[in-house]
């Protein structure tokens, strides 16, 4: 198995070549190229230990909460070596991490696939405080061993932490497990926060590793929907 | 206050080490991570009137996010919209910057709105531009690619692709022609440019994508 | 004529000098800036019927012409997504692309709408471009290029396929063959067939459609 990743410009992509029998998975959506013998297959999202029914189940919440919950896993489906290209929605990096010894908690938008050794928790409650995420509910936990690959909105920064660092919500995405978090609003207050126009923020303390991205997606999402016409739902 | 601009000229960021004591103010929201002991409040820029004017026609909010400590801090924010970060020094001296371009600034920068006139009203960018005056460091920002000219006599516009200008530049903003080719030719207002002076030009804009993606909605 | 894309592989704009005399013409709201030398003229090309063949093709029903009068001049030329412009020399050749990737050439150049005879949720590409002739093609992609040398058959995802030539082939399907992805129902999958080169785009609009849903305005009873 071999990730390239495109590094030039501000649109990152991956191309995933894959021998016969290896796996890779996605974000449902992300492929945009594959060679013609790539079998392809689309799953709901599961909980650890989650049956069928229940994956459906919770897949079909998870679709009215606005969140794309399915999965692809991709295959060679002869014994010749087949591509498959991922990339995500926003313009921004693409970058691989290792999983294992570390596990990663990763944010909704910014997980992107990860090769098939990778166990996936994509309904990671975790996060319990996850529910005032800028992020949105879904955190995906990536554990055992293989590569992940996020996407970022601009450009990927890695922060090693080791003391106390505030992180606007909007610009994380992933982070490793073991850090201690508190989330709290910017600004100290409500007031403050909303004339200073500064969201949910996370404190980090203890040792691990952050990656942040340097845009925030909402904020172009603020300035672009204001100018599209109204939708009807 | 040291400072660092990253990620030029796809994603453009600034890594900030503030002294004790020393404040700047940036853009609501574009504070991305900080030392964990700043204090950031909010700060409203300029009078009542000229803040509520402000508002509705220079497309910056009146009030600005202020972070300081006594023991001083780093702090790393972004603007909302990905591209290239240009840092000016004002040294009593000023620079017309359009209406989004506006990123941030230290205390001693006086940022004023300008009326650019009913035309510009219509222009969908707002075309409203900001005077950014005084001493001391200035932030903003373009969309995508930035594109420096020197003019020398006179050059046009879309409004949409100005970022910011020296304030020894005149400008008139008008249609391509008739209004009846303005309608047709798909272009929108043009800002016209006469004199000598530093034009910085961007290659995207916000209203432009709006109006791509606008067909291919669901 | 002299060109030069600046800002690329991102947010490329074409900064094109034309001598006296010479014209460019431009898909319309892609003009960025230029000399006041250069003067536009809006006209329906080659007519009424090749304007309204233009409109369902999803380009406009006008095309706009740069001509560069009393002394040279230079403009900047841009569409509104962000990416990629590629430049292609045509010679009495035709090339297939998406509605939308057109920008601009200079020469003998005619567009057309090809009706690609599919019907459903092909949100992107009921009616592609057709364009044939001599001159100097320049076509935009929304993120970055790649070029894919097809050598028998490939595979694109709906949305993502932004040109390619006239000896491929495509047919449309599904993706996977899970029963579950029929509430994926806008995975459509493009199968390429033949020889002959394709361009790839690496971002897709209606990926960025779907995800700035939740940012617009609520229609109210008022609008």
């Amino acid at each position: 198995m071999n990730v390239k990743i495109d590094t030039e410009g501000a649109f990152g992509s991956a191309l995933v070549t894959l021998e016969a029998g290896e796996k890779f998975v996605s974000e449902a959506g992300a492929m945009y190229r594959a060679s013609p013998n790539m079998e392809i297959s689309v799953e709901s999202r599961k909980k650890k230990n989650e049956g069928m029914w229940g994956a459906l189940k919770s897949g079909i919440k998870a679709m009215f909460a606005g969140e794309s919950f399915f999965l692809s896993t991709y295959t060679p489906n002869d014994s010749q070596a087949g591509e498959v290209g991922l990339a995500p929605t926003h313009q921004g990096e693409v970058r691989s991490v290792k999983v294992g010894p570390e596990v990663w908690i990763c944010s909704g938008g910014s997980y992107l696939g990860s090769s098939g050794s990778v166990g996936l928790d994509t309904q990671y409650q975790g996060l319990s405080k996850g529910m005032f995420s800028k992020e949105g509910l879904v955190f995906v936990q990536a554990s055992g061993e293989g590569d992940l690959l996020v996407n970022g909105f601009g450009r990927i920064s890695s922060v090693d932490v080791s003391g106390d660092i505030t992180i606007d919500n909007g610009h994380l995405i992933a982070f490793t497990e073991g850090l201690e978090y508190t989330i709290s609003k910017a600004g100290g207050g409500w007031i403050s926060s909303m004339m200073s126009g500064e969201g949910l923020v996370m404190k980090f303390s203890g040792n691990g590793k952050v990656l942040v991205q340097s845009h925030d997606p909402s904020r172009l999402g603020g300035v672009l929907g204001a100018l599209l016409p109204p939708r009807e739902d | 206050m040291r400072f660092d601009i990253k990620g030029n000229p796809s994603y453009g960021e600034v890594d900030v080490d503030l002294g004790p004591n020393e404040t700047i103010l940036i853009e609501p929201g574009a504070m991305s991570r900080m030392s964990s002991n700043l204090d950031s409040s909010f700060q409203r820029q300029g009078g009542f009137f000229s803040a509520i004017f402000r508002k509705m026609f220079g497309g910056e909010n009146f009030f600005l996010g202020k972070y300081e400590h006594p023991d001083g801090g780093k702090l790393t924010f972004a603007p909302s919209i990905p591209g290239h970060v240009e840092h000016r020094q004002l040294t009593n001296n000023s620079l017309n910057i359009m209406a989004g371009g506006f990123l941030a600034c230290t205390p001693g920068v006086n940022i004023k709105a300008k009326f650019g006139g009913l035309k510009a009203l219509f222009s969908g960018e707002g075309a409203f531009l900001l005077e950014a005056s005084g001493s001391g460091d200035l932030f903003f920002n373009s969309f995508g690619g930035v594109v420096e000219k020197q003019i020398n006599g006179e050059f046009i516009v879309d409004t949409g692709h100005v970022v910011a200008f020296d304030p020894s530049l005149d400008y008139k903003i008008t249609g391509m022609g008739s209004f009846k080719s303005t309608m047709l030719s798909g272009e929108g207002m043009v800002m016209r440019f006469s004199g000598n002076g530093k034009l910085y030009l961007q290659t995207r804009n916000v209203s432009s994508i709006a109006s791509w993606l606008t067909p291919r909605l669901g | 004529m002299k060109y030069d894309i600046v800002c690329a592989p991102s947010y490329s704009l074409i900064e094109m000098n034309l001598s006296e005399g010479e014209s460019v013409i431009v898909e319309p709201g892609s003009m960025a800036w230029m000399d006041t030398t250069i003067k536009p003229k809006t006209e329906m090309k080659g007519g009424v019927f090749a304007g309204i063949k233009r409109k369902f093709g999803g380009e406009s029903f006008f095309l706009n012409t740069y001509t560069a009068e009393g002394g040279s001049g230079t403009i900047g030329i841009a569409p509104g997504y962000s990416g990629d412009i590629v430049v292609r020399e045509l010679n009495d050749e035709t090339l297939y692309m998406e509605r939308g990737a057109y920008l601009c050439h200079v020469g003998n150049i005619e567009t057309s709408a090809t009706w690609e005879g599919f019907s459903g949720t092909f949100a992107e590409g009921m009616f592609g471009l057709r364009v044939s002739g001599t001159g100097l093609l320049f076509f935009g992609s929304y993120g970055d290029i790649q070029e894919v040398e097809v050598n028998g058959s490939y595979t694109v995802d709906n949305g993502y396929a932004v040109a390619w030539e006239q000896n491929l082939d495509y047919s449309i399907g599904r993706s996977g063959r899970s029963i579950r992805s029929f509430l994926f129902s806008d995975q459509l999958i493009c199968h390429f067939h033949g020889n002959g080169k394709l361009w790839v785009q690496t971002r897709s609009p209606r990926n960025l459609a779907a995800w700035v849903h939740p940012f617009r305005r609520v229609k109210s009873k008022n609008d």
